[in-house]
């Protein structure tokens, strides 16, 4: 991590050194709110009702010009969603397991990229490409407000309840991350972006363990998880 | 006391006087009048308005009055909006006192018609066409070319009337009116071919002219003193308007020396005859051809009862005084439109009248400058129209500089300048000419400056044959060099000789520097070939490591202009409201990025900044001639001296820098198309289907941008900026652009 934040610091200063961007009317720096979202349906979500919903992520981000073309930006993000596990089960006989009730997961993201204004367009605005690298850390809460029930069958009825635990670690997963959207300024401050975003997942840890490999529940973090990885974004930020 | 009154008397006599020798072109004087400090679109909702209100009249039976209101409105916006380009154009001359001449003439025109009187106003129109025509406002063009063609003030009385009653009958409306109708028309006319949409438009058309011609005459011109007959001698002026003022014999006598002389087949034997034709077919064309038009006022004249008349009633004097001024004024404007064997005619006409007059010979010498420089390169007949073309005496200058060598062209160009600056020795406009004529002489031949010296010279005028004995006793080397004089001599194409009368040490000196230049050049030329062969907009992107910090920025351009749906055409409002958004800020970014900058801005000028409304018509008139010769923009090496640079000396000093920059914006809206490949992607991807059409009905966007720095003194660019961007010109756009464009200006 220190490597990164070197190699990070060493790239601002040389461009800052160097390079004298013409930014906005002279303005360099955008810090922005980004709102990003993903319109998605019931089955998708797992949402407690049956409408669609947002699958809102809110993000706050600082964006510095280093050319005439070139912008580097970091991206904090946080999301909390609710994940809702009624009446779920996973039924391999002889063994049943149900789940119910509501529980939280959490997404804290960092994020730097680096975005190329395309064409004749002077940065920060016009149409751009970006990549960028983000560490993604999800965590859980009211998983113990779950209620499991574990029924093991014979043939003839229920023998008899077994022991389980759930596994509620957080885990991190990181992604690559491309974007493209165009930036406007509708008065000589205030700048709106919007784009869309996709992402790869390039690895995560080996922590991503809930109950176990073969639940449910771990299907349904990860699907969470993937619907993430496919967004669109609107932002309005601040030049100076 | 009576000293101090000689003395202002005369001063007010040399201040009236114009002095030809050292003729300057005429510029505009007094106050700017309203017409051009006014916003197009303030003037388009007061004449709106006033439109409105004023008297209709029902043009065309076939569409409801409600129709009709909506396309007059529409000519006004697009008559508003155009009319005020050219007035802004620096092709327009006001207060002059020849637009006084011609104000003059209206107010006896019209002395019983005051109120119409007060609707008009007259401009002067640095054109050399023979033409007028006047405008919804009431504004009244008279060309230069007009006014140099005309031979007496009763002719150009006519042709004011006739634009009076144009004004009058409110035609030009009328004409835009009857345009739309048949293109946008109903019943029989929709199912009649273009052809014959065109000829009832063309139709409509001439029964205006002949309307003005007869409305012109009856109720304007019949009221005045002047001689009815040169109504008939105006059909002569509009027959033979195509040919230059004069008719006299071109003789090379001027270009040639004591021991130079072109050969005969230079010259045609037989030139073409004149053969304007009368009665040719006007079907397509928007006026009845003259024989037409002459017939019809032959027989209001001839029921005239009274045929007396007076040719000049305003005053002869100035008559005489102002069409000289106009005839002065058309080898500039020539040499401005690229016409340089017109202007070389036309001056060679004059200086017959004044053979000392150094402004003619300027001329000449800036033709012959231009002449060459097109011949070198390969575009001769961008300059020089083919002579086959040309009729009348002006066919034989076409002839003789189509015949003529590059060589011989060039050191006739060399030659003519270097005895200007001989004159001169002040003019350095025409010593850059001429050096740059000079590297040119050596680019294009093989020729060594030692073959141009006096003591070669000298030696080939009083050359005789050698004996043998005598030539055996030469060295290797002498006997090379007399060979080459002698079959120099024998082919006639030695011309070491020509620049005897001018060549001495200067002469010397600067053809040794030429021919260092001329080396670098082909040097320089062999290891960058790639410099032409820049094909997008990118690659154009160049900046010269010059750091600017004062510049000259001229009013910006912008154009805004769609075709989609029903809406084609310019966007007026939207233009003009970018361009002064544009306008507003650049002097905030200049103090912020540190540039000092002068920005010319008509609609910023205030009735008394006349000089600066000049200053900005000479920068105008120096873009778009470096833009007319843009066929040597492509060659690093190959600059293109402009004529205009020659008034540039004193902005330059007025300004105190040489830098001088544009700036233009153009965006297009137009119907997206979208690749067949595209298509039947998506067909197959069918769930892609309803983004691909959602996409295809939303408007494609273009914007192209243009930032310049032109050195105005070494005529080349210092600078492009260009983007091309799929977006419309939003204000945001237009402002990161200019202020990115200036932010590299001081690097």
């Amino acid at each position: 991590m220190k490597r990164v934040l070197f190699l990070v610091a060493g790239f601002l200063i040389f461009y800052n050194g160097f390079s004298q961007p013409s930014g906005y009317i002279g303005k360099t720096n955008v810090v922005s709110y980004k709102m990003s979202f993903l319109p998605t349906v019931h089955a998708i979500n797992y949402r407690l009702s049956n409408l669609p919903s947002l699958n809102t992520t809110h993000s706050f981000s600082y964006e510095r010009n280093i050319s005439n073309r070139v912008t580097i930006s970091a991206t904090l993000s946080k999301f909390t969603n609710k994940i809702c596990a009624n009446f779920r089960d996973i039924h391999k006989y002889p063994r049943e397991i149900k789940f119910w009730g509501v529980f939280n997961y959490h997404g804290t993201l960092f994020e730097v990229d680096i975005k190329t204004y395309m064409g004749g367009w002077v940065a920060p605005v016009g149409l751009y490409v970006g990549y960028g690298l983000s560490v993604n850390n999800i965590s859980f809460s009211g998983i113990e407000n779950l209620t499991v029930t574990d029924n093991f069958y014979f043939d003839d009825g229920m023998l008899k309840e077994i022991e389980y635990e759930i596994y509620d670690d957080p885990f991190d997963y990181y992604t690559f991350n491309f974007k493209s959207g165009k930036k406007s300024m509708i008065n000589d401050n205030l700048s709106v972006d919007f784009g869309l975003n996709a992402s790869v997942i390039l690895s995560h840890s080996n922590k991503f363990v809930l109950f176990d490999e073969e639940s449910f529940l771990y299907e349904m973090v990860k699907k969470r998880r993937n619907s993430k990885l496919f967004n669109l974004y609107f932002s309005i930020g601040y030049a100076f | 006391m009576v000293r101090y009154f000689i003395l202002a008397l005369l001063l007010v006599f040399k201040l009236q006087a114009q002095d030809f020798n050292n003729y300057t072109p005429i510029v505009c004087e007094g106050k700017i009048p309203e017409d051009v400090l006014k916003l197009s679109s303030e003037k388009y909702f007061s004449q709106s308005a006033s439109w409105k209100t004023d008297e209709k009249v029902q043009v065309n039976a076939d569409i409801s009055e409600k129709k009709q209101s909506k396309l007059e409105d529409d000519f006004i916006l697009k008559s508003t909006f155009n009319i005020d380009r050219l007035l802004k154009s620096g092709k327009i001359v006001f207060e002059h006192p020849m637009c006084t001449y011609i104000n003059k003439i209206a107010d006896y025109l019209l002395e019983n018609e005051p109120e119409l009187r007060k609707k008009l106003s007259f401009y002067v129109l640095k054109s050399s066409f023979v033409n007028a025509f006047s405008t919804h406002q009431g504004i009244i063009f008279i060309s230069l070319g007009l006014i140099a063609q005309v031979e007496n003030e009763a002719q150009l009385a006519f042709v004011i009337a006739h634009e009076i009653a144009h004004y009058k009958k409110k035609h030009v409306i009328s004409s835009y009116v009857d345009k739309q109708v048949i293109v946008h028309s109903s019943n029989d006319i929709r199912n009649s071919s273009f052809l014959d949409k065109l000829h009832l438009y063309f139709n409509y058309s001439k029964e205006n002219e002949s309307e003005a011609d007869s409305i012109g005459f009856n109720e304007i011109f019949i009221k005045s003193a002047y001689d009815f007959s040169q109504v008939n001698k105006v059909f002569d002026v509009l027959l033979y308007s195509y040919l230059p003022f004069d008719e006299i014999k071109f003789n090379t006598d001027l270009f040639e020396t004591k021991q130079i002389s072109f050969p005969e087949e230079y010259l045609l034997k037989e030139l073409s005859e004149i053969a304007a034709v009368e009665d040719y077919d006007d079907s397509e064309s928007t006026h009845p051809n003259i024989k037409k038009r002459r017939a019809s006022m032959y027989n209001q004249v001839n029921s005239m009862k009274e045929t007396r008349g007076e040719k000049f009633i305003v005053s002869e004097d100035d008559f005489n005084k102002f069409r000289k001024i106009a005839r002065f004024e058309l080898p500039h404007i020539y040499i401005n439109e690229r016409k340089f064997s017109r202007a070389l005619y036309t001056s060679y006409l004059l200086l017959r009248n004044d053979p000392q007059n150094a402004y003619l010979k300027n001329c000449i010498g800036t033709s012959l400058y231009g002449l060459s420089k097109y011949k070198n390169i390969g575009e001769f007949a961008n300059a020089c129209r083919v002579f086959s073309e040309v009729e009348g005496e002006e066919q034989q200058v076409n002839y003789f500089f189509d015949k003529v060598t590059k060589m011989e062209l060039n050191i006739m160009s060399v030659r003519w300048l270097k005895k200007i600056t001989m004159d001169n020795p002040s003019d350095e406009f025409s010593k850059k000419m001429m050096k740059n004529s000079m590297v040119d002489l050596f680019l294009y031949s093989e020729y060594l400056p030692s073959d141009f010296d006096r003591a070669s010279a000298d030696t080939s005028e009083s050359m005789v044959l050698l004996a043998d004995s005598v030539y055996e006793k030469l060295s290797k080397y002498e006997k090379i060099e007399y060979k080459k004089k002698i079959n120099a001599k024998a082919s006639g194409k030695s011309y070491s000789n020509y620049f005897a009368d001018v060549y001495d040490d200067t002469f010397k000196a600067e053809m040794d520097e030429a021919f260092k230049d001329a080396e670098k050049i082909k040097e320089e030329e062999k290891n960058n070939k790639s410099y032409s062969k820049r094909n997008s907009w990118r690659q154009f992107n160049f900046k010269r490591k010059v750091k600017i910090d004062k510049l000259v920025i001229i009013e910006p351009t912008v154009i805004q202009y769609r075709t989609y749906k029903d809406e084609v055409g310019e966007r007026y409002f939207a233009s003009e409201e970018r361009q002064r958004d544009l306008i507003a800020q650049i002097p905030t970014y200049c103090s912020k990025l540190n540039i000092q900058a002068n920005l010319l801005d008509i609609k910023s000028f205030k009735e008394s900044d006349v000089k600066s409304f000049n200053d900005y018509v000479i920068l105008s008139s120096w873009f778009s001639e470096f833009f007319l010769h843009d066929e040597f923009n492509e060659k690093e090496n190959n600059n293109y001296i402009c004529y205009n640079t020659k008034f540039m000396s004193e902005l330059q000093k007025k300004y105190d820098t040489k830098y001088v920059a544009w700036v233009g914006a153009f965006s297009e809206r137009r119907k997206r198309e979208v690749d067949q490949s595209v298509v039947s992607c998506s067909i197959l991807l069918f769930p892609t289907l309803p983004i691909l059409m959602t996409y295809m009905m939303i408007p494609a966007n273009f914007t192209y941008y243009v930032f310049m720095v032109f050195d105005v003194e070494k005529s080349e660019i210092c600078m492009i900026d260009a983007r091309v961007v799929k977006a419309d010109l939003k204000t945001d756009v237009l402002r990161s652009f200019i202020y990115d464009s200036l932010n590299k200006l001081n690097k």
